[in-house]
């Protein structure tokens, strides 16, 4: 859909440069809806792009919401840590990449006012292929028995707890919220969790490969039907492949070549401009981050 | 390497049910100037005499009948569990060629350690049929794997399938008791439900059983079992730590038609990535992929399935033109990579909660 309205100005991120050099390419494929403005502090924004890099991401978010702002992007918001044994209430290690678990907190903190749009810069959730799947999946979740995530990521990913919350925004999205969340391995080369949505077993897992492209696969199983949405690189517009397989068949889904981040821009700017709440916003983040923030370890076996 | 023999090899099926009739009987007519099935033993004449009739052989209800027989060179043991070991000793015992045990290898430690000193002492070989560990394209790739084994971060098997009996009849027409004029097979359900361990250790051995040599090749063995949850309708989530690699087995049995059978290992620079085609069909090989930083190289799929390759691999050792894979002691410690899971998952095995 192509924007009437005059674009709404963006200021994209000062203190991470790297996210904002790929937000403003982007943004350069939605010329009628967005207008990157100098991040001067004297050129009014429309829209403010936050950066979870440092540790005042959520002063510079307050402060966005605070000066006028009628959107705000948050993007690689590393707000649970289980390299610091699930992080919030721990001091991140030393020498740690992560940012400090302040993060979590702030999380909490921030408060944007009524009718401003947060938008979560989310890899997965956000894509329109997934969005457009939730209807016919919903419609099979009564016969879905098991959830199950694999994902393997290149090391510029990210922390592995900032995956785990956007495997599990994806799962709340498609499925239902994870609750009872329990972290079976966490750390540098990835993560495994289990817990459970709605009534339904998830097994969510990602693991860093310096080898592998990156990619994942998300499997909703049930006894006579199943689906799967399987992704490509998170930063291309590859076309996730979702299909139901059934009595009848496979249905495989129309291929959307469009990357996430753009949709989550679209999605900024139809909240700015026609006010639809987005699927996955702060409220969301905030749970999802709650969950894993209270996961115990899993009961395992006793050492051999 | 194929290099047949003066004249075909004699094999002797002991146990000629389902796995007999819908993967041995077809692999072995696969490779018809190396083998041929002499002779089918099993309690039931009348499905006994229907199999062998299938393929020309003489039938008997005894194994001593069949072990007796001097044609059976080679012997195919397709029986239920509880014989394996007796009927593997006593195929050595009898000095024959080799030995085909389909998995498991054993029930226990103990009855596989007899099996392989029977072996040792005959010299007959005695493989184990965890096919996957004979399939070409998964060969030729983790031939390719470079990386030791503490480098492994994960190791992941998925097996999605519909039931067994979607693919036996894609495989063969199976004669059961009631196809041979007895009564029906037995299909009643049991009426009380086995506690979860009994029925994970059955899931162990019956699926997970099959990549159990890749799980000894790539994580070694079994250091602590971190979940292993029971899955409706039918399957099972088992992960555990070996070492410092994440091991996840995921087996989910459904009513559906979609197979999936993956198998998947990450390590710090590669990456290997195999799809297999389900059982019984004969649909190829698997399809091998390594990934690496010099690029992607693929293998497969190749014309023979993984339980062709087993009785190939069979006539390439009696052959002496190459070494016997998976067999005795090797067969033995695959089972035990399965044995210690299941004994390790016992404790924390749950139906109804993570």
């Amino acid at each position: 859909m192509v924007s009437t309205g005059a674009p709404l100005a963006v200021r994209l991120d000062p203190d991470d440069p790297a996210a904002s050099a790929l937000h403003a390419r982007v943004l350069a494929g939605l010329p009628r809806s967005f207008r990157p403005v100098p991040a001067d502090g004297r050129t009014r924004a429309d829209v403010v792009l936050v950066s979870g890099a440092g540790t005042t991401w959520a002063e510079r978010a307050q402060s966005a919401f605070d000066g006028g702002a009628k959107g705000v992007m948050l993007t690689a918001i590393d707000a649970w840590h289980p390299e610091t044994r699930w992080g919030c209430s721990a001091p991140p290690k030393t020498g740690s990449a992560c940012a400090p678990p302040e993060t979590c907190a702030a999380l909490h903190r921030i408060r944007p006012p009524a009718g401003v749009a947060t938008v979560i810069d989310s890899a997965w959730a956000a894509h329109p292929a997934v969005l457009d799947a939730t209807a016919p999946i919903a419609a099979d979740l009564a016969a879905i028995t098991f959830i199950t995530g694999a994902f393997t990521v290149p090391p510029r990913a990210g922390p592995s707890g900032r995956l785990a919350v956007e495997h599990l925004a994806l799962v709340r999205v498609v499925a239902a919220p994870v609750v009872d969340v329990r972290v079976l391995a966490a750390g540098d080369g990835g993560y495994e969790l289990v817990g459970t949505a709605g009534q339904v077993p998830v097994h969510l897992s990602a693991t860093v490969s310096a080898a592998g492209t990156e990619r994942g696969e998300l499997c909703l199983l049930g006894a006579d039907r199943q689906w799967s949405l399987a992704f490509g690189g998170t930063a291309l517009a590859i076309p996730p492949r979702v299909f139901r397989a059934a009595a009848g068949g496979e249905t495989v889904r129309p291929a959307v070549y469009e990357c996430a981040q753009r949709a989550a821009w679209r999605a900024m700017h139809a909240a700015v401009t026609a006010a639809p709440v987005p699927r996955y916003g702060l409220a969301c983040l905030r749970a999802d981050v709650a969950a894993l923030t209270a996961a115990p370890a899993a009961t395992a076996s006793p050492p051999r | 390497m194929e290099v047949p023999s003066a004249r075909p090899l004699g094999v002797g099926v002991l146990g000629p049910g389902r796995a007999a009739q819908a993967i041995h009987i077809p692999a072995l007519a696969e490779l018809g100037e190396r083998f041929r099935v002499v002779h089918v033993a099993g309690p039931d004449a009348a499905v006994a005499a229907s199999v062998a009739a299938s393929v020309g052989a003489r039938h008997s209800v005894t194994e001593a009948d069949l072990l007796a027989d001097p044609a059976v060179e080679v012997v195919a043991i397709c029986s239920p569990l509880e014989f394996h070991a007796a009927q593997a000793a006593a195929a050595c015992a009898a000095g024959k060629r080799a030995v085909l045990c389909e998995k498991p290898f054993a029930a226990t430690a103990a009855e596989a350690a007899r099996i392989v000193a029977a072996s040792a002492s005959s010299g007959t070989p005695v493989f184990a049929g965890t096919m996957h560990a004979h399939d070409p394209a998964y060969l030729a790739a983790q031939a390719c794997w470079a990386e030791p084994a503490e480098s492994v971060r994960l190791v992941r098997s998925v097996i999605q399938l519909p039931h067994n009996v979607h693919f036996e009849q894609l495989a063969t027409e199976v004669c059961t008791r009631s196809c041979a004029g007895d009564a029906p097979d037995d299909l009643a359900v049991k009426p009380e439900e086995p506690p979860a361990a009994e029925i994970l250790r059955g899931w162990i051995l019956g699926l997970a059983v099959h990549v159990a040599p890749l799980l000894r090749r790539f994580a070694g063995g079994v250091d602590r079992v971190t979940v292993a949850r029971l899955l409706r309708p039918y399957g099972y989530c088992v992960s555990f730590a070996a070492g410092d690699a994440s091991v996840q087995l995921i087996g989910y049995i459904h009513d559906s038609w979609q197979p999936r059978w993956t198998f998947t290992v990450i390590g710090t620079h590669q990456e290997l990535r195999v799809e297999f085609p389900p059982s019984y069909v004969r649909a190829g090989s698997a399809v091998a992929e390594l990934r690496d930083a010099a690029g992607v190289r693929r293998w497969g799929p190749f014309p023979h399935n993984a339980h062709t390759a087993i009785w190939s691999h069979i006539a390439d050792v009696l052959a002496g033109t190459a070494l016997p894979r998976a067999a005795g002691a090797d067969a033995a410690a695959d089972l035990a990579v399965a044995l210690d899971l299941a004994s390790a998952a016992a404790p924390v095995a749950r139906w109804g909660q993570w």
